[in-house]
């Protein structure tokens, strides 16, 4: 995904907003098909193998206790598959819950997609211009904590090795923990002052504040925005006109295959599979260049 | 042309009785390299500080400063922000942000540059001093050198006519540290920027300014050019107490007590003193003490220890073997992540291997105590005073009550911190905080004491007092293991020297013969009487050794 993640911050978050938002709002089983097969694409196409395993594993349970759960407690619906002691158990709400599942996954891949495409700096850019002052201290919190989390555990060790972690009771142990604690955060502070020394010297304090970035909106960011937002508006019309509307209950039916349907239909799919269609074109314009050379 | 005027100013902190800085008056030309240098607190940093307004601290001050012919007070807010730059001693608190180039572009920032203006200076600063290579990295993957490094460049980004450094090297280990140093020297060389330094290791500094200025007591004594600088202070006697920071060519010119030569300021001078003296073969064996025989069952063992933090991360140790006997003082050296501290933790018992063992010998009750001193001695402050903190640690280890104060007050004396006791560990200067710490370790009556980087931050009347105080412990039979990139420090202190290099110990002899054998790796002394004295590896073996040519050719 390194083709999409170098497009400019803003087009990432219109599109990434769109997406989810899109996912989450529409009932239609084939736009959250839609919305799981690029957020799949994504997946397979930029997240490390180690982590799609892991991802794989903490979710499929997940995802079936969820699509389960729905007929075992929902009992809408007029197919009825089987009777369960006095309760109904429905074609409805089975395949509901199944949607419902599609739909958390689809989620899940995609905010992962988002984690990976716009780290905290690109976010941080986006309001860097409306907000120099608090975007510089959202920044300083980002290299905070992680350092605080490094400093707990540095300490928790120095301690546990002088043998200052060795209680027989809860009791102790909580306080031996709060001692680390009060330790690392005064230490904290004390380190805050240099930084705000170093900070001082470089005119922190002076006013008229600008905000720097690596980022340019080019040409080719324009065209994608503009895209992502045709695309969007589709879908949108689709929703708003109910040409899309769907309803699992009280019976399952297809969905609705009308003109405009078909329009939002296919302007979602291309929406979800922009990330991978942008990767494929630039994977096959190295495959060219590569037998070029 | 002078840049800055320091004219009659003193300084006196608010509720202080004597004040920080008197009289005091200086001028800095255009261009100047000039290197300030006094023991630990005698004004230094508030000198230097006094000079940057935004660091100014509270306190009345009388006299001047004029920057620019201007007096500080009235210079524009931008003007003394831009163009007097100031870095500080830790390299990681001086970082704001989370970015490489954000932290670059932070200077300019503030001084309201449009974009356009910040992307050019900060590539050329960038590519000027080379840091290309990690411009889009997270600030915290960088080691300590390549942080400094990010902060002097976040400073020249904004283009200053004078920079001020306080003590910048302190932090870092000896090979960052000369980096740094080169490249202020070349700032200074190529682009004529005008240079204010504090240091308090001054082996490399000397050759590198034009002037230096020594403090003593808030006080100017002496301001004149590095040579003659040298010269005075090792004439001096009874010796100054800053001689001992002095480069190794100088010290070893004045344990000789030449006195018609000129003083020596690098190895390269040192080694043109030393053609003027003979030796003897080899250096007199220094008094060192007996080193247990190999048979003697160690304190602790290492047995082909092999360690990483996790599963998919590369090895850190790889077979690593290390005896230590009661009694010795042992040096282990080695370049930045090499495994240097994952040793330690290992001996401590915070980590384990995955293979071999980790055997401590055993004694009446249970096994070998060990005792850690970590990199960061604040860690382990926990209370108010550090008094209190000594006496809070004997609480947790359950020593009687009644016992309790006269073990604080025992420790205390034999490390002489009885002055610091009622004071807040937070406020004790580098080298202070390092001994409270120590004595804090030295209460659970280790066997086996472990220091990770003992002398990073101290100045050289310090360390001494380090030295002695190690030595002191090791007649009672404690064993230190120091792991340590000081390699003057290791070669004065050390029974015996090991060099940790890709997770395994390569050589482990007596300092004498270790730094001999080493090339590159090795003290300025044992440089400079290369040739000379092989074996001669401090400034009082190599000033031994020597006689002067005239006498030692006389027949007796």
């Amino acid at each position: 995904m390194r083709a999409f993640s170098a497009l400019h911050p803003s087009v990432l978050l219109v599109y990434f907003l769109s997406v989810l938002l899109l996912t989450m709002f529409a009932e239609n089983p084939v736009l959250r098909v839609c919305a799981l097969l690029g957020g799949v694409l994504c997946a397979v196409l930029s997240a490390p193998t180690g982590g799609k395993r892991k991802m794989l594993r903490t979710t499929l349970p997940f995802l079936l206790v969820v699509a389960l759960f729905n007929p075992l407690f929902v009992h809408e619906g007029v197919t009825v598959l089987f009777w369960l002691g006095d309760t109904p158990f429905t074609l409805e709400a089975l395949l509901y819950g199944v949607c419902l599942a599609l739909t958390l996954a689809a989620v899940i891949l995609w905010c992962g997609a988002y984690n990976r495409a716009v780290p905290s700096d690109k976010l941080l850019f986006l309001f860097g211009k409306a907000a120099p002052r608090l975007t510089m201290t959202l920044c300083m919190a980002l290299r905070f904590l992680p350092q605080l989390l490094r400093q707990l555990r540095a300490a928790d060790r120095a301690q546990t090795a002088l043998g200052m972690q060795m209680p027989a009771d809860r009791k102790g142990q909580i306080r031996g923990k709060l001692r680390v604690l009060s330790c690392v955060l005064s230490v904290s502070l004390e380190n805050a002052m240099e930084t705000a020394a170093s900070m001082q010297a470089r005119g922190h304090a002076l006013p008229g504040r600008t905000h720097f970035a690596l980022y340019r909106f080019t040409l080719r960011d324009g065209i994608l925005l503009t895209t992502v937002l045709l695309l969007t508006a589709v879908v949108l019309a689709g929703f708003i006109s109910g040409e899309v509307a769907y309803s699992f209950y009280p019976r399952v039916t297809a969905p609705p295959v009308t003109p405009a349907a078909v329009c939002a239909y296919a302007a979602f799919l291309a929406l979800s599979l922009l990330p991978a269609l942008l990767e494929a074109v630039e994977r096959g314009k190295w495959k060219f260049c590569v037998s070029k050379m | 042309m002078e840049i800055l005027r320091i004219e009659n100013v003193s300084f006196t902190y608010p509720n202080a009785e004597c004040p920080a800085l008197e009289s005091m008056s200086f001028t800095v030309r255009q261009g100047e390299f000039v290197v300030l240098c006094g023991e630990t607190g005698c004004g230094k940093t508030t000198l230097l500080r006094l000079i940057k307004r935004e660091l100014a601290p509270h306190g009345t001050r009388t006299g001047a400063i004029l920057f620019d012919d201007v007096p500080l007070e009235r210079l524009d807010a931008h003007t003394s922000a831009g163009e007097i730059g100031f870095v500080l001693q830790n390299p990681e608190n001086q970082i704001v942000t989370d970015k490489v180039w954000h932290e670059l572009a932070f200077g300019a920032e503030s001084l309201g540059l449009p974009t356009q203006v910040i992307r050019r200076r900060v590539a050329e600063t960038a590519s000027w001093l080379g840091i290309e290579g990690w411009f889009r990295q997270d600030t915290d993957t960088l080691s300590g050198g390549q942080k400094q490094l990010l902060n002097l460049a976040s400073v020249l980004v904004m283009q200053p006519k004078m920079l001020l450094l306080d003590e910048p090297t302190a932090q870092l280990d000896p090979i960052a540290a000369t980096e740094f140093l080169n490249t202020l020297a070349r700032l200074n060389r190529e682009l004529g920027m005008t240079i204010l330094l504090v240091e308090h290791r001054l082996e490399e500094v000397f050759a590198l300014a034009d002037r230096v200025l020594l403090l003593e007591k808030g006080r100017l004594t002496l301001d004149d050019t590095p040579h003659a600088i040298a010269e005075a202070l090792c004439k001096t006697s009874p010796p100054h107490p800053i001689c001992e920071a002095l480069p190794s060519a100088a010290r070893i010119y004045r344990l000789l007590g030449a006195k018609k030569e000129r003083c020596p300021i690098s190895v390269r001078e040192g080694r043109e003193l030393l053609q003027k003296y003979s030796f003897s073969e080899t250096a007199p064996v220094l008094p060192n003490p007996s080193i247990a025989s190999k048979n003697e069952t160690p304190l602790a063992e290492l047995r082909e220890v092999w360690f990483r933090y996790a599963r998919e991360l590369p090895d850190v140790l790889r077979g690593l073997t290390l005896r230590l006997h009661a009694g010795e003082i042992c040096c282990v050296l080695g370049g930045n992540g090499v495994g240097k501290t994952t040793l330690l933790n290992l001996l401590a018992g915070t980590d384990k291997p995955y293979r071999g063992k980790v055997r401590l010998a055993k004694k009446e009750s249970g096994y070998a105590k060990t005792a850690l001193l970590p990199q960061s001695p604040l860690l382990l402050f926990t209370e108010e005073t550090v008094r209190n903190d000594l006496l809070s640690l004997l609480q947790i280890l359950d020593v009687p009550k009644a016992e309790r104060e006269a073990r604080v007050h025992a420790i205390a004396q034999e490390l002489h911190i009885e002055a610091l006791l009622d004071r807040h560990p937070f406020d004790l200067s580098g080298g202070e905080q390092q001994k409270c710490a120590l004595s804090k370790v030295l209460l659970t009556n280790p066997d086996l004491l472990l220091l990770d980087e003992p002398t990073k931050g101290m100045d050289a009347a310090c360390k001494q007092g380090l030295v002695t105080l190690l030595r002191t412990l090791r007649e009672k039979g404690l064993c230190t293991l120091i792991v340590t990139h000081d390699a003057e420090f290791a070669a004065e202190t050390a029974d015996r020297c090991a060099l940790l290099f890709d997770g395994e110990i390569l050589s482990v002899a007596p300092p004498r013969d270790f730094f001999s054998e080493n090339y590159f790796y090795t003290t300025a002394a044992n440089r400079i009487a290369r040739g000379f004295c092989e074996h001669a590896v401090t400034c009082e073996a190599v000033a031994a050794a020597a006689k002067p040519r005239g006498k030692a050719d006389a027949p007796c």
